[in-house]
């Protein structure tokens, strides 16, 4: 029951990538959440295999709660890092606005001139503000760069050249000189936190997974100790013990959550 | 029967919870509620976070009863000792509490979204004064920009005086009084000083940087607080450790015969 389980579980991932690459709509979800996909099929199969071994769906559990955290700090660090090579292009790309304006160009051609060297997560935003401006005029064209970036730093990049745009024409490189400069402090700053508790935020997920493991692989390996978990006053010990690791997880995400810069959002319209 | 009394009640406190966490996390209004500095305590925090008194005063009845029923459940299933009776107080005292500390914290988030703006805000509107706006103008114009509640209570503040009898400046000290932000105090004092036809073009712009040096403080500050705390977690997961190890040596010695 358990192989057919497995091999259901990979037939079903092929059958999905194959559909995918015929089926548009499907390889664009498939896209837009690749990695949640990818872990979810491998945090069950991980489960089922566990299950498999030892026949025990205490341990089949808790091996697959720890897979799934494993994949859930996986998803975490890349987004992290997306998130700050992006602010780090946003830094960039306002120094280089900043400069071309000082140079004597207008914003259009500051602004095409600046996005041919970005490189990374903004460059494909950019592009696409380049091609827009033209058509649609700056600042729309700017609203749909900041909404397809979506950093609180891209919507306060656009309200500035926005605001620039419209009244500071004659400093607007020393407009756009302190954006750039603002952006980079934010992100120095953010970086030295961040290596300052990336430590400590390893050492207790870490901890957290060690624990849930030692729990699951002494389900395995001692039976007759772990019988008395059995009664009603165990079940109430695992939950205990299980709310404590719960909290544990939850409250080092809350203290190490990264720093958002001032929460900004581009009106509308 | 006792058993399926308890799990009645379980069931019963795990809806009043469900019922408590909803009336404090859906928006009940969509729009922002204009603000009263007459109002105080209770009332002004609640107007603030742009909540009515009903869903608080259910949130209060709904963890009110939680707690009671936990009193009651810990009563009956172990005796009537006056330790029991002091443990369970405390826990129904604790459960009141609730809503309370949601609330506060709720506030000094509204609080600090204020200030955060505010600095994005003046920022702004100094970009404009940099290419000669007079600062009213300037500020008018940066209350447009921004998404959220502080920025449309900032935009209100902005606008009423073109409609009103009232001023910027007075609206903005209105503002200040509210939030209790000496930011806002200033800037309106500042905005006061060119009303009357004063010149404080620079003084907006060294405001804007002493928000945004102020700001990244403030960050710092927190990652260190944060920093700080992260011993509970550890302490939570040691204490883990040691509930799971010890539960299993109780278990082997209570086997042991001697």
């Amino acid at each position: 029951m358990i192989e057919l389980s497995i091999f259901a579980c990979l037939m079903m991932t092929v059958c999905l990538g194959t559909t995918a690459a015929i089926y548009k709509p499907l390889r664009q979800l498939l896209n837009d959440h690749s990695n949640v996909a990818i872990s979810v099929v491998l945090v069950m199969v991980v489960c089922l295999l566990a299950l498999q071994t030892t026949n025990s769906w205490p341990v089949a559990i808790g091996t697959g709660a720890v897979g799934g955290a494993i994949a859930i700090e996986f998803r975490r660090a890349s987004s992290r890092r997306a998130e700050l090579s992006a602010l780090a292009g946003l830094a960039d790309f306002a120094r280089l606005l900043s400069d071309a304006v000082g140079g004597g160009s207008d914003l259009f051609e500051a602004i095409a001139v600046a996005s041919r060297s970005a490189s990374g997560q903004i460059a494909e935003p950019l592009e696409n503000l380049v091609q827009a401006l033209p058509h649609i005029g700056l600042e729309e064209a700017l609203r749909n760069f900041s909404r397809e970036v979506n950093l609180p730093a891209a919507h306060l990049l656009a309200a500035h050249l926005i605001q620039a745009n419209k009244f500071a024409s004659g400093r607007l490189w020393v407009a756009l000189r302190s954006i750039s400069e603002e952006l980079q402090t934010f992100i120095e700053i953010d970086q030295a936190v961040a290596s300052q508790r990336f430590k400590q935020e390893f050492e207790i997920r870490g901890l957290s997974l060690v624990i849930v493991f030692i729990i699951a692989g002494t389900f395995f390996a001692l039976p007759d100790v772990i019988e008395g978990l059995s009664s009603g006053s165990g079940f109430f010990v695992i939950a205990l013990v299980g709310l404590l690791v719960l909290s544990a997880w939850f409250l080092s995400g809350r203290f190490n959550r990264r720093l958002s810069a001032a929460n900004f959002e581009l009106r509308a319209n | 029967m006792e058993a399926v009394v308890f799990a009645a009640l379980v069931i019963l406190s795990a809806a009043f919870a469900a019922v408590a966490a909803v009336l404090f996390v859906v928006p009940w209004r969509r729009e922002t509620a204009p603000l009263d500095a007459a109002t105080s305590g209770i009332q002004s925090e609640l107007a603030l976070v742009n909540l009515s008194l009903l869903p608080y005063l259910l949130g209060l009845v709904a963890f009110g009863a939680l707690g009671a029923i936990c009193t009651a459940t810990t009563w009956s299933r172990f005796g009537g000792s006056l330790w029991i009776a002091v443990i369970s107080t405390v826990g129904l005292g604790l459960f009141l509490f609730i809503p309370r500390i949601v609330l506060g914290q709720m506030v000094r988030r509204e609080k600090a979204d204020m200030e955060a703006a505010l600095g994005t805000f003046q920022r702004l509107a100094a970009v404009a004064v940099a290419g000669g706006a007079e600062i009213s103008f300037a500020l008018r114009t940066a209350a447009v920009v921004g998404e959220g509640r502080s920025w449309q209570r900032l935009r209100a503040a902005a606008y009423s005086g073109l409609y009103s009898s009232r001023t910027f400046s007075s609206e903005l000290a209105e503002l200040g009084e509210i939030y209790n932000s000496s930011q806002l105090r200033n800037l309106a004092n500042l905005v006061a000083i060119s009303e009357s036809g004063g010149l404080s073009q620079s003084s907006l712009e060294r405001m804007a940087e002493a928000q945004t040096q102020h700001s990244n403080q403030e960050l710092l500050a927190l990652a260190e607080r944060n920093t700080a705390k992260m011993v509970l977690p550890v302490a939570l997961l040691f204490s883990a450790f040691a509930t799971f190890v010890g539960f299993a040596v109780f278990q082997v010695l209570s086997e042991v015969q001697l």
